[in-house]
């Protein structure tokens, strides 16, 4: 693979082409500030957050960390004054839609950022990384953003129960802003914001329904398994219970099931 | 049955997944709208996830879920229109039928909608029914027409 020697923040590093920006601060260690990004999931460039100066030939640009290859000779300065004047700025705007969220409130407070715009009191960011880590990593897609301009939502198909979820909740785990609740309610898995309810499986052991059917029905499908192995089947809290049983010889819980 | 009619917009499009949106955009004319169970069936035959059908849906304002009036009526409020009162001729429609734009009114007669500028400003205000242009258009002139319109649905009835 062809490399390119870079500067970046004053630091000069040989890279592979076409490695994105955020990559390589990671390696050596700088802190870009991301919101819509998420390793395991292909950049999306949604929220802008992580935007830095690049110079090339003596000219400077604005670019996203996250998903902005590099091809040629560049300086790269993540921090500078005019940096943190934009991402300013982009957390203002983020306040005045979201308020003081989850990891906006985490910049905001780090930025020292004053709500210029009002605060606002939407759940969501509009960061795709729900919507694109059920359709990238679980391969559901089970969302997606409908409407556009300031309608701009994610939501079900029809705003109805999707009748693809399986409740994995992965959507709820990424979301920078926690907009995505999960709620084991009795035998129903209940995530409200994108209107899916799913019927419970219970633990074997103990019997309070843990996991939905239908992603038992999914994990099958992906081992290609006609019965699942009882890792899947046990809550955590017994799974928990259980090694503990297994490792010590005198069991914390009197051996208790 | 619509099976039939919407697999004969499937075929013309060679039942290809890169084609949605001109079949979406078939649906629409073929139904005025874009009806719930006929985006579930494309979703299948096609293997899109219905979620990805909706939000293409959404976006575009040529799409509408719900269905469009038999006569539907569209004002240019584009620069041009919009200067030479194009929004009077909107707010009566609104006050007319009681209805914002991308609505339908009750008896399913009317649909009226909101664009920015067709490409006519020379001749605007422009106000387009169905497939009708109809330039230099005021208050007074739409009211005529629509008129006509509706009285044209007495004789029917
Ligand atoms: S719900 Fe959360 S993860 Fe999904 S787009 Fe909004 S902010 Fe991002
Ligand atoms: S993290 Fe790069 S645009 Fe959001
Ligand atoms: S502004 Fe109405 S046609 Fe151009």
């Amino acid at each position: 693979m062809k490399s390119v020697e870079i500067i970046i923040d004053g630091i000069k590093k040989i890279v592979p082409k076409r490695i994105t920006i955020l990559k390589i601060a990671q390696d050596v260690g700088i802190e870009i500030p991301t919101l819509c990004y998420h390793s395991a999931i292909e950049p999306y460039g949604a929220c802008r957050l992580c935007i830095v100066e690049i110079e090339r030939n003596g000219r400077k640009r604005y670019v996203t960390a996250c998903n902005f290859p590099v091809e040629d000779e560049i300086k790269i300065e993540t921090n500078n004054e005019n940096v943190v004047k934009i991402r300013k700025l982009i957390l203002e705007l983020l306040i005045a839609k979201v308020g003081y969220k989850g990891k906006v409130k985490e910049y905001a407070e780090k930025y020292e950022v004053e709500p210029r715009f009002g605060i606002g009191n939407d759940d969501c960011i509009l960061c795709g990384l729900c919507v694109n880590v059920c359709k990238e990593i679980i391969g559901v897609s089970a969302i997606s953003f409908s409407q556009r301009g300031i309608e701009r939502k994610v939501s079900s198909p029809f705003e109805k129960e999707p009748t693809n979820c399986i409740g994995c909740g992965a959507c709820s785990f990424v979301c920078p802003v926690d907009a995505i609740k999960v709620e084991d309610i009795k035998n129903e898995r209940i995530i409200k914001k994108i209107n899916a309810k799913l019927e419970l499986e219970k633990c074997k052991i103990c019997q309070k329904p843990f996991i939905p059917k239908k992603l038992i029905e999914y994990i099958k499908n992906k081992l290609g398994a006609n019965v699942l192995l009882d890792i899947f089947l046990i809550c955590n809290e017994c799974k928990g219970k259980n090694y503990v049983d297994k490792l010590l010889p005198f069991s914390l819980t009197g051996g208790k099931k | 049955m619509r099976k039939l009619e919407v697999d004969k917009i499937l075929e013309k499009n060679g039942w290809s997944k890169n084609k949605i949106v001109g079949i979406l955009q078939d649906i629409q004319d073929s139904y005025s709208y874009l009806p719930e169970d006929i985006l579930i069936y494309i979703s299948e035959k096609l293997n899109i996830p219905l979620s990805q059908i909706y939000s293409i849906s959404t976006f575009y304002r040529a799409f509408s879920l719900k269905p469009k009036g038999k006569y539907r009526i569209k004002v240019c409020l584009g620069t041009a229109c919009h200067v030479r009162g194009g929004y009077m001729i909107a707010e009566f429609l609104k006050n007319k039928f009681g209805i914002l734009p991308g609505e339908t009114t009750e008896d399913g007669l009317f649909s009226f909608d909101t664009v920015n500028c067709l490409g006519a400003c020379a001749i605007g205000p422009i106000v387009v029914i169905n497939e009708k242009y109809y330039g230099q258009m005021d208050v007074r002139k739409t009211e005529k027409i629509i008129k006509g319109l509706e009285n044209e649905k007495n004789k029917q009835f």
